[in-house]
């Protein structure tokens, strides 16, 4: 058991307010661009050409719009988070890399055409490795090695995929036509399916390509596993979405079957990953598991090819965002305050961090899917979707996913509200939340988007509504 | 559910207890009297805004009350059904909380409680007011899950194994309701009135109307699923007992009620066509006659009084459910059944509620459950004891009582059965009822009996805590330690006055049941397509007419009967061992008399005899024969009396092996054929019929102890030889800590294994070898990548040639 070390007060580096600031007005931009979104305009800016008939280009439809309005807060609330939780050391690496990030994953989610796609998002996983190594522990440094191995990998597969379309039809911006049809020869679809699905597959942890999520997140620091789990893991089930539904189109996809193979894929993952997740004992690489098992949600929702389990994906990308941030949030007060990486070594740690195990709680309570948090509007949605398409079966791995989650967070509830502290020494040390102020509030704050993002769903402008338009002119 | 008439008035009922929970929350510090005026204020004003609804939805009609919430609409409505229970619901909980105040006085955690008790009462009102099926399920799972903490409220080792399981079954139970609810919002059903919209019936309805079922069954202790229930309700405090018991398990009854009803279709007088109501009525007929019969059988078995209860609310919960299957079945015709199933609810609510404070008195007075160790209470606490034999009449179906009434519709309803489907008849079903009645009467009597009638056992006859002996029975959490000679026992006022309120509607609904049946239910039958001419003959030519009177005679007769003839013909029966220590050789044979008829003759021990502080023991026990027992008179009294009464003390002076052979040997033979030939000496005709049976126990006895010889031999059998020896070793507390313990293991993961492709060394990395980590990484994944593409490109080649 790791001694609980009483950390000093963390000197402030001084540009951390700023940089809150400014995200802050970015994420004010964002959200400004939902009406335009809801109103269903797609503005288009070219940046650059890179070769002839290559052009960087974004374009900020619905789609992309949903996703930053969704990501944006996670940065700020991560920023705020690593006020508390960063230490002085590589402190400036961190925030620079981590601001850095953000127009990246804000490119990746405005890339109009596949090039601009590929190179934000390159560039946004490369970056990330300072990220994940940023502990510097020879596990931290592993762990990186693996996940940076791991993403190039992805990358060149996904390059590969990229120059065969450009081969084939050329650079076509996104558009709600697809650009790939029949007649190219099944061979070639084959190829571009199989390395964009592959290349996308490794960061949106599809269950062969997974390896490097569960050592990658007890390795980072907290805020940015809240941070990769939420948003980096995202932009790979984002890339599959524009994969199969804007560079091949639900109709094509659904000529070519390519899907009946990669449902089964995903339901497998869903339940594999949730039992792997119930006997991982280190909470962090527990929760890991759970996003392997949610993203396995959104990979099989969209690959049943249902406009309702889009609408159901994409809502889930968002609250999954929300509800892991505050689980990864919440596992960092843990280490931080209690110097507990185990889920054994939790007991009766809820009478210390009551804040903390009660956003906790509430978060676990909304992944399982327990009305009226955010988690079960996207089971509702996803389960009423699976029902429409008409393939019912699948309901029970959405329902067995969900159960699973409750076989693997609840156990964590449980011992730290119920179960008596072991050591009696343990009961006298000076666990407490007071003076955490930097990471508790985003940790509520999260938390307490759980809950609108539940309550609230249908209301304008939250995510339900603008999957909605954002996934209409599919179909 | 758009006609009717948009009102806030629900609503506020719905969400008022969630705000004073806040409150009470909030200022749980600040405040210290602040708790008990919100409770108290929240509780009433709920119940006066309940009431405030019947004259208005008698103005107005159906009342609803909607607010844009979730994936839909958050809709509330209210028709005679769901303000018939919710007025009997918050009328309980006024009681009850009333109740809890004096009950939790000294408890640490009895803001969690009263927090727990509102949270729980706007959850309940939103289960019965639901008006789609999105609130019902809202409801529904956090009426679920916030129970938890209820159950879990003492903390003990018990009660922690008991929330668990009742959380497992709780979240399958919601999961399974989750799906049905699915198929059935898929379909164009809705909530409360399940039936599809296009009137079709398809597969997929059966499923939900299945599913719903089984989801609704797991809160209403239906009988494939109500393991969770004994544990559950005798492991909470007595309020949350009786709320559990009373109300709340009321919500999955409620459902089942709404889906028979309404699935069935068909207008009054309409001949019985709709197949998927005959399917639906005779399997929830069917489980509901199991239910019943288990749930008396188990409740009979019971030696802890509350968990003697809880059994018996699992057998009335499953002659609701017969009732309703009855209604489902006759459809239009079904008024009869449908009110005594709903009256049941009703009249169950009552009884049970009142059941469960007055034996928590007791409980809480005495700080004893175990049935063989209380009695004679009776003079001790008049007031709770009038109070409780009023409950008792209602569970046993006596005419004051209000169980009388809805247990004889029930029971007429069924004699009216068409032929069903499978096994089933009405006659039988009447016969099972008619059964299960004769059991009702048993336990009654018995609970009665060792509680408040039977000879004083230790606590009652407050033998032992007198002298300052060890104290036995449930772990104290929050002490009391003056002893109980001096003390009054009776309830207080305020406790004594929450139980009046129950005991008045048990009265009023046991005497004057006319009022309710041809006014709220009638109306409510009448909307709902079901002629109540059956329930305007049940009142004027059966209830308390002849024929009635005589079944009841019968039934009493047979149940006196039976409690009679387990006593007689059982062997005289002693206190279980308090502490916990497995009687060697003898644990099957007292584990059977003590489940069978714990409270018949409590014999104590002739050493408390002696004090003069215990009544006469008929005779004297087996133990006092053994030479030993002299020696441990001067002795550690406390806790002798426990001990020689099981004749074992003799192995505490024996030493050396030979004398605990000895002794063994001694007390094998003593305790059981010298008890025997005495017995035979000295009964009366019927005592030596008693006797008889003895060498039945002995034979069990023997075939125990074989088990135990062969115990640490048979290695490889333990797992098939363990539970028995479990049951018959009545230690609950520790076989309940191991397994938790077995459930914590496996919960937490103890063992790690890592599913990942590559796994990570872990801190035991040398610094320098990245390259070949890095190596190793991307040949492991490039593998796995070319194995994927292979795999997908023979797929796809074998599917397009």
């Amino acid at each position: 058991m790791t001694q609980p070390q009483n950390i000093p007060k963390i000197p402030a580096a001084g540009y951390e307010l700023p940089l809150m600031l400014l995200t802050g007005l970015i994420i004010a931009g964002c959200w400004a661009l939902i009406p335009g979104a809801l109103a269903g305009r797609a503005p288009e800016f070219s940046l650059l050409q890179l070769a002839p008939g290559a052009w960087l280009l974004l374009r900020i439809d619905p789609l992309g719009v949903l996703f930053t309005a969704t990501i944006t807060p996670l940065w700020l609330l991560a920023l705020i988070y690593s006020r508390g939780y960063i230490g002085t050391a590589h402190r400036d690496r961190y925030y620079l890399v981590l601001m850095l990030s953000l127009p990246l994953a804000l490119g990746v989610a405005w890339a109009g055409n596949l090039l601009t796609l590929l190179v934000f998002y390159e560039l946004l996983s490369v970056l990330s490795y300072l990220l994940v190594v940023h502990e510097e522990t020879p596990t931290a440094k592993a762990a990186a090695a693996k996940y940076i191995v791991y993403v190039l990998v992805g990358g060149s597969c996904i390059l590969l995929g990229v120059v065969l379309v450009f081969y084939l039809v050329g650079g076509q911006t996104f558009a709600a036509e697809p650009m790939l049809h029949a007649g190219l020869g099944w061979g070639y679809l084959t190829a571009i399916f199989v390395t964009l699905l592959a290349g996308f597959g490794v960061k949106a942890a599809l269950v062969p390509l997974h390896g490097w999520v569960p050592d990658a997140h007890p390795a980072a620091p907290a805020p940015f596993s809240a941070l990769l789990s939420g948003v980096l893991v995202a932009t790979g089930a984002f890339g599959i979405i524009r994969v199969t539904h804007q560079v091949f189109g639900v109709e094509l996809l659904r000529e070519l079957g390519f899907m009946h193979w990669v449902s089964p894929l995903a339901a497998i993952g869903v339940l594999a990953a949730a039992v792997a997740a119930a006997r991982q004992d280190d909470l962090k690489r527990r929760l890991a598991y759970s996003t392997i098992s949610q993203l396995g949600y959104i990979t099989l929702a969209i690959s049943l090819l249902g406009q309702e389990l889009l609408v159901g994906a994409l809502l889930h990308i968002s609250n999954h965002a929300m509800m892991k941030a505050t689980l990864f949030f919440c596992a960092g007060l843990l280490l931080r305050r209690a110097g507990v990486r185990r889920v054994s070594e939790m007991a009766g740690l809820a009478r210390r961090l009551p804040w903390t195990m009660a956003a906790f709680t509430l978060a676990a309570l909304g992944m399982i899917g327990v009305p009226p948090l955010a988690g079960f509007i996207s089971k509702w949605v996803l389960g009423m979707g699976t029902l429409a398409t008409g393939q019912p079966l699948y309901l029970l791995v959405f329902m067995g996913g969900s159960l699973l989650a409750a076989a693997y967070l609840l156990p964590v509830v449980y011992i730290a509200y119920f179960r008596e502290p072991v050591e009696e020494e343990w009961k006298n040390k000076a666990i407490t939340e007071r003076g955490a102020g930097w990471m508790l509030i985003p940790t509520l704050l999260a938390a307490a988007a759980t809950v609108i993002l539940g309550v609230a769903a249908t209301a304008p402008g939250l995510p339900l509504s603008l999957a909605r338009v954002a996934v209409s002119p599919f179909w | 559910m758009t006609e009717g008439t948009a009102h806030i008035l629900p609503g506020l009922l719905v969400a008022g207890p969630w705000l004073a929970a806040l409150l009470v929350w909030l200022g749980r510090r600040r405040w210290p009297g602040w708790r008990d005026a919100l409770v108290l204020t929240a509780t009433g004003l709920v119940l006066l805004g309940v009431g405030g609804l019947v004259p208005l939805m008698a103005a107005e009609g159906r009342l609803y009350c909607s607010l844009p919430v979730m994936v839909s609409r958050l809709e509330l409505t209210v028709d005679a059904f769901s303000l018939l229970l919710a007025l009997v619901s918050s009328l309980l909980w006024f009681a009850v909380s009333l109740y809890s105040l004096g009950y939790l006085r000294d408890d640490p955690a009895a803001d969690r409680y009263q927090v727990t008790s509102l949270v729980l009462l706007g959850s309940m009102l939103g289960v019965l007011f639901a008006g789609n099926l999105l609130t019902l399920y809202l409801f529904f799972e956090t009426l679920g899950l916030v129970a938890f903490l209820f159950i879990v409220h003492q903390g003990s080792g018990p009660a922690r194994w008991a929330a668990v399981k009742y959380l497992c079954f709780t979240l399958l139970g919601g999961f399974v309701l989750l799906g049905g609810i699915f198929l059935l919002q898929a379909q164009g059903g809705g909530w409360p009135v399940v039936g599809p919209a296009a009137g079709e019936i398809t597969p997929p309805l059966y499923w939900a109307a299945g599913l719903l079922l089984l989801g609704f069954g797991v809160k209403a202790g239906m009988a494939p699923v109500h393991f969770w229930l004994p544990d559950a309700h005798s492991a909470a405090p007595a309020p949350a007992s009786a709320l559990l018991s009373g109300v709340l398990i009321k919500a999955g009854a409620y459902g089942i009620f709404r889906l028979v009803t309404t699935f069935a279709g068909g207008g009054a007088g309409e001949p019985l066509v709709a197949m998927p109501g005959l399917y639906l009525g005779t399997a929830v007929l069917g489980l509901g006659l199991l239910t019943m019969l288990l749930g008396a059988g188990l409740a009979l078995l019971q030696s802890h009084v509350k968990r003697l209860l809880a059994c018996s609310s699992i057998s009335q919960m499953g002659l609701l459910l017969a009732g309703f299957g009855a209604a489902g079945v006759l459809a239009g015709d079904g008024a009869v059944a449908a009110a005594g199933g709903l009256l049941h609810i009703i009249n169950h609510a009552l009884f049970k509620a009142l059941l469960f404070l007055g034996v928590g008195v007791v409980v809480w007075r005495t700080e004893e459950a175990e049935l063989s160790r209380l009695g004679g209470l009776a003079r001790r606490m008049p007031l709770t004891f009038a109070m409780t034999l009023v409950a008792a009449a209602g569970l046993a179906g006596l005419p004051p009582g209000n169980g009388y009434v809805s247990k004889s519709l029930v029971q007429q309803a069924l004699k009216q059965l068409p032929s069903l489907p499978g096994p089933l008849s009405g006659e039988l079903a009447a016969a099972a009822v008619g059964l299960a009645s004769i059991f009702t009467v048993a336990y009654s009597v018995k609970l009665l009996f060792g509680v408040f009638l039977a000879r004083p056992g230790v606590a009652g006859g407050l033998g032992r805590r007198e002298e300052g002996g060890a104290v036995v029975g449930p772990q104290r959490r929050f002490g009391r330690t003056a002893p109980l000679a001096g003390e009054k026992l009776e309830a207080p006022p305020a406790m004594l006055l929450a139980m009046a309120v129950p005991t008045a509607g048990i009265l009023i609904l046991g005497i004057r049941p006319h009022w309710l049946l041809e006014g709220l239910m009638g109306r409510g039958l009448m909307e709902l397509g079901m002629a109540p001419a059956g329930l305007r003959a049940f009142l004027d030519d059966y209830f308390l007419g002849a024929a009635s009177l005589q079944t009841l005679l019968l039934t009493l007769l047979a149940g006196l009967l039976l409690f009679g003839l387990a006593r007689w013909l059982l062997p005289g029966h002693r206190s279980p061992s308090a502490t916990h220590v497995t009687a060697p050789g003898s644990g099957l044979g007292r584990r059977l008399t003590e489940l069978l008829l714990p409270a018949a003759t409590p014999i104590t021990a002739p050493d408390a005899d002696a004090a003069g502080t215990s009544s006469a023991s008929p005779r004297p026990a087996a133990g006092e024969t053994l030479g030993a027992t002299a020696g441990e008179k001067s002795g550690a009294r406390g806790l002798v009396d426990e001990a020689s009464a099981w004749g074992r003390s003799g192995e505490k002076l024996a030493p050396g092996w030979q004398g605990r052979l000895w002794t063994r040997l001694g007390d094998w033979w003593w305790c059981d054929w010298g008890r025997w030939a005495d017995r035979m000496r000295e009964q009366p005709w019927l005592g030596r019929l008693a006797v008889l049976a003895d060498p039945a126990v002995q034979v069990l006895l023997v075939f125990d102890r074989f088990w135990r010889w062969l115990g640490p031999f048979f290695r490889p059998h333990r797992r098939f030889r363990e539970p028995l020896v479990r049951i018959s070793a009545s230690t609950w507390p520790q076989t309940l800590a191991a397994r938790r313990q077995q459930l914590e293991s496996c919960l937490i993961g103890q063992r790690q294994m890592v599913a990942t492709i590559t796994r990570l060394p872990s801190e035991k990395l040398p610094a320098g070898d990245m390259r070949r980590l890095i190596q190793r990484y991307s040949r492991d994944l490039s593998i796995n990548t070319a194995v994927i593409f292979l795999l997908l490109l023979a797929l796809f080649i074998a599917f397009r040639t």
